[in-house]
């Protein structure tokens, strides 16, 4: 009988060493072994309170003094619980050092979920073991545990935002991918529209021009004169790349001679634009001479498709 | 069409040989300077004075004594000095004993052509007075007012290479010529020419081949000239460009303008471009005469910024860029 107070005593004591401030712990030894041999358990939850939507851990430690195979842990019986229910359990085993002694450990550990808000209960365990050397049976009974039941917390459900998040990226991704297909798409449709433009000679846009923009049989012949003479003067800027809305038309005859360009084409470019220049400036207009350089324009647009785009060779 | 063009190019055809009488007999004495006579001839034709500015030994002074010589008019030389006073130039009182009174003593500035050489040698007082007569076409010596020849233009010269003890003409008085010429040195074969010819022993000599009413009859014929609207208007746009440059695309040229051009700059321009068609045989303007007259009309009228001389821009730069930026009609 002394020996039962001794051992629970020591126990008892060895609660205090666990530390553990938020747990309950009752331990009771039963043993007939000597008192070298002695087992300890030590019983503990984790929280004091639990919401309901969270579970709560269970720790049964067995620990004795020399090897493992000193005591067999025969059966321990699965804790007797009130509002709350086990969903899954563990046992590890373990050896160590204590005070330059070998220390067998065995821990079991139990989750449980609460079922309702309100006091909960693990009520004491019965652990049986068997003393190898002596050969003899015993158990181990745990206090009463309790804890407190309290309404649950907000869960954030991560594995939802993860889907969530995961069909928002990729419904980015599918919406970044289409934008960038259909820029692709479209830029590639104008670098072939542009091509198709490139290979269509310049001087036919403006022979399209030169009908739509330059009427006969206009009454305003001055402002037929001075649209011709602007579309020239826009032709040329284009096809050699000089400033001819900008300079006179002797000088747009000097620029044309530094292209070394034919002489012809020289001749009637200029023949246009000095004929045009004296009906805009002089107010001498005759309807003959505006057929003559209409028919002239053409025929210098006509001629210019031989030569190079902005360029100051001549291609033949 | 109100103007008859083909009339007036018949005129100008008729009433423009003078010119060619001209040129010959100043080509006579001066190789080369085409673009300074052509100059000389438009002040002429168009009633403006010119300044003419040139490294010495150009032959601005021959140029300007040799075009009086062709014409029979009268041609005064002032060599304007620091120590120069206005009565010098314009005339003075004289008390006259014998009659117990004051007579007037007509200055040089009485004359058909008037060269004030080196004006920029003389005081502001001589410059004042002698543009004072220039814009007045009149000089008043005591209580009277005397009208001045006509023709009358003064062609001044001066040396952009000496600023010691020099007047430079104020911005004012410059506006008042309507041409700033700045003339350049000849060609090589020019030079060559010009060597020989005054290494002669006998100098070339000039006559007087056109009388005073032919020059004036020309003028009354050089405002006949028709300049259309558009060509107007590219003008207006001209000088426009050089008061408000961002309005037409050359925003780089705001802040190197200080002060863009008068509207005197547009009238002469216009006058001085009607007299270029009229030297071209032409009745009627063309953007070519304001173009090739532009710069001479305009670079004495644009004022640069410190900001332009920082970068090295004179006005010449600043109106070269308004021309060509401005599209022709």
């Amino acid at each position: 009988m002394t020996m039962f107070i001794k051992r629970t005593l020591l126990a008892l004591s060895l609660v205090g060493l666990a530390g553990n401030a938020l747990a309950q712990i009752d331990t009771t030894a039963t043993s007939d072994s000597d008192a070298l041999a002695e087992v300890k358990a030590d019983v503990r939850l984790d929280l004091r309170e639990v919401p309901l939507n969270r579970t709560v851990k269970l720790t049964i430690d067995i620990s004795w003094e020399g090897d493992l195979d000193r005591f067999e842990i025969e059966k321990i019986e699965a804790p007797i619980l009130k509002n709350l229910e086990v969903v899954g359990n563990s046992s590890a085993n373990r050896v160590g050092q204590q005070d330059g002694k070998a220390r067998a450990v065995k821990y079991y550990e139990f989750v449980l979920q609460p079922q309702d808000l309100g006091m909960a209960y693990v009520d004491g365990s019965v652990i049986k073991y068997r003393d190898t050397v002596a050969g003899k049976s015993q158990r181990l009974v745990t206090n009463r545990l309790q804890l407190k039941v309290i309404d649950p917390i907000l869960e954030r459900d991560t594995k939802k935002i993860l889907i969530f998040g995961a069909l928002g990226l990729l419904c980015l991704g599918v919406v970044t991918l289409s934008i960038v297909l259909a820029k692709k798409r479209r830029e590639k449709e104008a670098a072939r529209l542009r091509a198709q433009e490139d290979s269509r000679p310049l001087e036919e846009t403006y022979l399209a021009d030169l009908k739509t923009e330059v009427d006969l049989n206009g009454a305003d012949l001055g402002e037929s004169f001075s649209r011709l003479s602007r579309l020239l003067r826009r032709y040329l800027s284009e096809k050699y790349a000089f400033a001819a809305m900008g300079l006179t038309t002797k000088e747009i005859a000097r620029e044309l001679e530094g292209l070394a360009l034919d002489k012809h084409a020289i001749e009637a470019t200029t023949e246009v634009l000095d004929v045009c220049d004296v009906a805009k400036f002089s107010g001498q207009m005759e309807k003959s001479k505006l057929d003559r350089v209409y028919t002239l324009l053409e025929e210098v647009l006509a001629n210019g498709k031989h030569v190079k785009h902005n360029s100051d060779k001549v291609e033949n | 069409m109100a103007v008859d063009i083909q009339a007036i190019n018949a005129r100008i055809q008729k009433e423009s040989e003078f010119i060619d009488q001209i040129t010959n007999e100043v080509s006579k004495v001066i190789v080369g300077q085409k673009y300074m006579i052509e100059r000389l001839l438009i002040g002429l034709l168009s009633n403006g004075h010119v300044l003419l500015e040139g490294v010495p030994g150009l032959a601005k002074t021959m140029a300007v004594k040799t075009l009086s010589s062709t014409i029979q008019t009268k041609f005064q030389r002032i060599q304007f000095t620091p120590d120069l006073l206005p009565a010098d130039l314009l005339g003075t009182l004289i008390y006259d004993q014998k009659k117990g009174d004051f007579s007037t003593k007509k200055g040089p500035i009485f004359s058909n052509l008037v060269l004030a050489d080196e004006i920029n040698r003389s005081p502001a007082k001589v410059q004042s007075a002698l543009l004072e007569a220039m814009m007045e076409r009149q000089v008043t010596i005591g209580e009277n007012t005397f009208p001045l020849d006509d023709p009358f233009l003064v062609l001044a010269t001066q040396n952009p290479i000496e600023q010691e003890g020099t007047y430079p003409l104020p911005e004012a008085q410059v506006d008042r010529f309507m041409l700033k010429l700045s003339v350049g040195y000849p060609s090589k074969d020019e030079e060559l020419e010009i060597m020989r010819r005054m290494t002669r022993d006998v100098a070339p000599s000039v006559s007087a081949v056109v009388q005073p009413q032919d020059i004036i009859s020309a003028r009354s014929l050089v405002k006949e000239v028709y300049i259309d609207e558009k060509v107007e208007r590219y003008i207006i746009d001209i000088v426009f460009a050089t008061r408000n440059p961002s309005e037409y695309g050359l925003e780089e040229l705001q802040d190197l303008i200080a002060f863009g051009a008068s509207p005197r700059a547009s009238i002469n321009l216009h006058q001085a471009a009607k007299a270029h068609a009229f030297l071209r045989r032409r009745g009627y303007v063309t953007p070519e005469d304001i173009r090739s007259i532009g710069m001479d009309v305009l670079r004495h009228r644009v004022m640069v910024t410190y900001e332009a001389e920082a970068e090295e821009l004179a006005s010449e730069d600043i109106v070269r860029k308004v021309l060509n930026k401005i599209e022709v009609p």
